[in-house]
């Protein structure tokens, strides 16, 4: 694969829904009634459902995934904090963008930055990854 | 039965666990997560990274049983080694950090899953759990 250079961006959008928050609180075990029983979640101080954050990191990871293939599977790391509740209704933004390129012997290694954004500007997730490309 | 999350404190170490990485549970994660990359697909395929460390934290917030208003605040990972469904990993985990700030318990909790003795991924979560939390009377 070619290497891209420190600026690229990798971009794509997710529509966040309540079917999707169920879903994937089944796929993951974690059925936390603030994520899936609308009826607790407004009683609560959030008002209502929120997706999991790492949900959103999935999205993340997918979009990673999508950008790097194996090298992000094989040897991929994540760092983030989830700062603001994506919401049923949200649309989500999803950026990694290169911040840097080290080459070394056996592997490029790349620094990128990774947010989640919400239709109101709001960062929904922030931090940094890192994925090593082997030289071939 | 649930740890009462109040009492939890740097040391804490979790029981281990086996566990196996199904083809179904990919499926139905990467439908959830609308993850749609081809290598997914293929014969030789192997799990999505992140599905691992999902798994593991799911196990470990069904053990902690954390009461409503408890924030997931921060989480890191690192994929070591792919994993191909059908795989047998043990869960290792523990608390390396307790405090309470501002009437609120900050909890790291970190974890490990290993295929043998082979690192196959780690990931730290702060789980941040309202202060004046008893044991929940909603599952969490």
């Amino acid at each position: 694969m070619s290497l891209p250079a420190v600026g690229v961006e990798y971009v794509t959008s997710r529509s966040v829904t309540q079917l999707q928050i169920n879903a994937y609180a089944e796929a993951s075990g974690d059925r936390n009634p603030l994520h899936v029983d609308p009826v607790f979640a407004v009683s609560t101080p959030l008002g209502g459902t929120v997706a999991h954050g790492m949900l959103v990191l999935g999205w993340v990871s997918a979009l990673l995934t999508e950008a790097f293939g194996h090298a992000w599977i094989r040897h991929g790391t994540l760092r983030v904090r989830f700062r603001t509740p994506a919401r049923p209704g949200d649309t989500l933004a999803l950026r990694a963008q290169v911040t840097s390129v080290d080459s070394q012997d056996e592997v490029t290694k790349l620094g990128l930055t990774v947010t989640a954004t919400n239709q109101g500007g709001d960062e929904v997730l922030s931090g940094q990854a890192t994925v090593a490309i082997p030289r071939r | 039965m649930t740890l009462d999350p109040a009492t939890l404190s740097a040391g804490h170490q979790f029981p281990r666990h086996s566990f196996s990485v199904t083809g179904e549970e990919v499926r139905q994660y990467l439908e959830a997560v609308g993850d749609q990359w081809p290598g997914y697909a293929q014969l030789d395929a192997v799990a999505p990274p992140l599905f691992l460390i999902a798994k593991g934290l799911g196990m470990l917030l069904a053990a902690i049983g954390l009461p409503p208003g408890s924030v997931h605040g921060s989480q890191e990972c690192e994929f070591v080694h792919p994993v191909r469904p059908g795989t047998e990993l043990v869960l290792e985990a523990g608390v390396t950090r307790a405090a309470t700030r501002q009437g609120q318990r900050f909890v790291t909790v970190e974890m490990a899953a290993r295929e043998d003795d082979m690192l196959v991924c780690r990931g730290r979560a702060l789980l941040i759990i309202p202060g004046d939390a008893r044991r929940p009377d909603r599952s969490s």
